[in-house]
């Protein structure tokens, strides 16, 4: 078992977290009592950032304070791996679907790390009381303008500070080639960004790609 | 890097920032939840005049099909199934028995060839067979988006109000909902007006649709009502809208599932009233 990032754990093609809430399972993953604590398994199935990390991704911006903004965050399953990992920082969960909201909720009450907020992330505004202090965005949004969104979240950030961005090719235009929607989508958020390593999610999530962007100097 | 954000972080006190986000998240869902019932009182009244739009057609292809084969009427009573052996065969010389057995039995399959073949109708050419045939197919997607709906409304109507769709089934309680106006309007309103609540509307589909008339509300729909005998109604429907209503508070102000309860305590109760009745009747004939 190695630890590969801080929290992140790894031993063959199967991925950990550490438990920030010892014998807490979220969506039914298996949990492992080991030497260095309790970990929770990290299944590259369910979640794009633990399939990422298996293809071998490298920039891996989460630091054990980081302060992240999670852009739909859905019922958090991703986002508490993402609590495990900044077990000195936060997430503030965004998301706008009410019905997902009803389970993030009480999974954010379990956890002190995570705070919940039923937002829009077309409008950073909303929610921009819960933002202040966060210098890293993780955007899983499944929409059209995904790249617009990352961009008009992108003044939370300072220079220098990490976005990861999912990017699904599918729910853009279905009739066009995944690989030239992703190009053009990576395009415009380099307005805003420098695009430092972009990873595709096959085989565990089809026209999916994850990008890791810095912010640059406005 | 002392950046405005770096000052502004020393100040954030993040446990009260989380406690404030909790309070507001969880009044924000609340809302939003009880605005969808709008949704669902939409697709009630879609319904409804879905089912309007379905008859006034189905009368006009009857009306106009009559002219060809007049016959067909009598021998195929269901609308849809009307509707549908127009869409399929068309037109009367192609109303062989084989073909009809896609949609009737055998027996009434010859009946329809046989009465077709000596019909009283004229001769239809396919430029206007075919404005009829689109017309019933106008007819046959109305009916399916009809069902299509009827299934939205389960499904929402678990989601928003689980407690009155537990008891009543998704269409009721969306009924109930739209007669209302909103949930917030059912779950403030007192169980009496429950229990008569829809009995206007009723009245009108009535006499629009032929629906039987109805002395009372919406809740008369419900099947152990309908199935008891008439002297019985009048109670067994109070108790219902009791039920409902303490269901719909439930739905509205709070949001735990106690629709267990409330269908036991009103099975209890609907014995008691049986067993009331049959010992008054027991009584009268000693
Ligand atoms: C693919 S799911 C995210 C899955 C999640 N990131 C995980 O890995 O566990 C996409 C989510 O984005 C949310 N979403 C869609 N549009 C949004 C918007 N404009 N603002 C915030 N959330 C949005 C949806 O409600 C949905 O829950």
């Amino acid at each position: 078992m190695n630890e590969i990032f801080h929290n992140v754990f790894r031993e063959g093609n199967k991925l950990y977290t550490k438990n920030l809430v010892p014998g807490q399972r979220v969506y039914g993953e298996k949990l492992l009592e080991t030497g260095r604590g309790e970990l929770r398994e990290w299944n590259p199935n369910r979640s794009k950032l633990a399939a990422v990390i298996l293809k071998g991704l490298k920039t891996f911006p989460l630091k054990q304070d980081s302060k992240v903004l999670y852009l739909g965050a859905a019922q958090g399953t991703t986002a508490s791996h993402v609590s495990d990992v900044v077990d000195k920082g936060y997430v503030i969960c965004v998301d706008v679907s009410s019905k997902a909201m009803e389970e993030l909720i009480p999974l954010c009450e379990s956890r002190q790390n995570m705070l919940p907020v039923l937002g829009d992330a077309n409008r950073p505004g909303e929610y921009a009381k819960y933002t202040l202090g966060i210098n890293m965005i993780y955007q899983d949004v499944a929409q059209p303008n995904q790249a617009k969104i990352l961009l008009k979240n992108a003044s939370l950030l300072d220079p220098g500070e990490y976005a990861i961005l999912c990017i699904k090719s599918r729910s853009i235009d279905v009739a066009e080639d995944p690989k030239k929607i992703i190009k053009k989508e990576l395009e415009s958020v380099s307005d805003g960004f420098f695009v430092r390593e972009v990873i595709d999610l096959e085989p565990y999530h089809m026209d999916h790609a994850l990008a890791v962007c810095e912010k640059k100097l406005s | 890097m002392l950046t405005v954000k770096n000052i502004m972080l020393v100040f954030m006190d993040f446990k009260k920032l989380r406690e404030k986000a909790f309070k507001e998240t969880i009044n924000e869902v609340r809302k939003e939840k009880k605005e969808t019932d709008n949704l669902v009182v939409q697709a009630v009244e879609a319904i409804d005049e879905l089912d309007d739009i379905t008859n006034i057609i189905v009368e006009r292809v009857k009306n106009w099909y009559a002219f060809h084969y007049p016959e067909l009427e009598k021998l195929v009573k269901d609308p849809m199934l009307y509707l549908l052996i127009i869409k399929e065969i068309k037109s009367r010389d192609q109303m062989l028995a084989e073909k009809l057995e896609r949609f009737v039995g055998p027996e009434r399959a010859k009946a329809i060839a046989e009465k077709a073949v000596g019909s009283m109708g004229a001769e239809i050419v396919d430029k206007d067979l075919q404005r009829l045939v689109h017309l019933a197919e106008l007819g046959i997607h109305a009916r399916q988006e009809r069902d299509e709906l009827a299934d939205y409304i389960e499904e929402r109507t678990k989601e928003i109000t689980p407690n009155l769709h537990a008891m009543l089934g998704g269409m009721l309680a969306a009924r109930l909902i739209a007669r209302a106006g909103s949930l917030e309007r059912l779950a403030k309103m007192p169980a009496s007006t429950v229990q008569v609540l829809g009995a206007e509307k009723a009245l009108f589909a009535h006499l629009r649709r032929g629906v039987p008339s109805p002395k009372h509300g919406l809740i008369f729909q419900f099947p152990q009502i309908i199935q008891s005998p008439k002297k019985q109604r009048g109670k067994i429907s109070r108790a219902l809208a009791g039920k409902v209503s303490i269901a719909a508070k439930e739905d509205f102000f709070g949001n735990k599932d106690i629709s267990k309860e409330l269908i036991q305590s009103f099975e209890k109760r609907v014995e008691a009233i049986k067993e009331g009745a049959s010992k008054k009747k027991g009584g009268k004939h000693e």
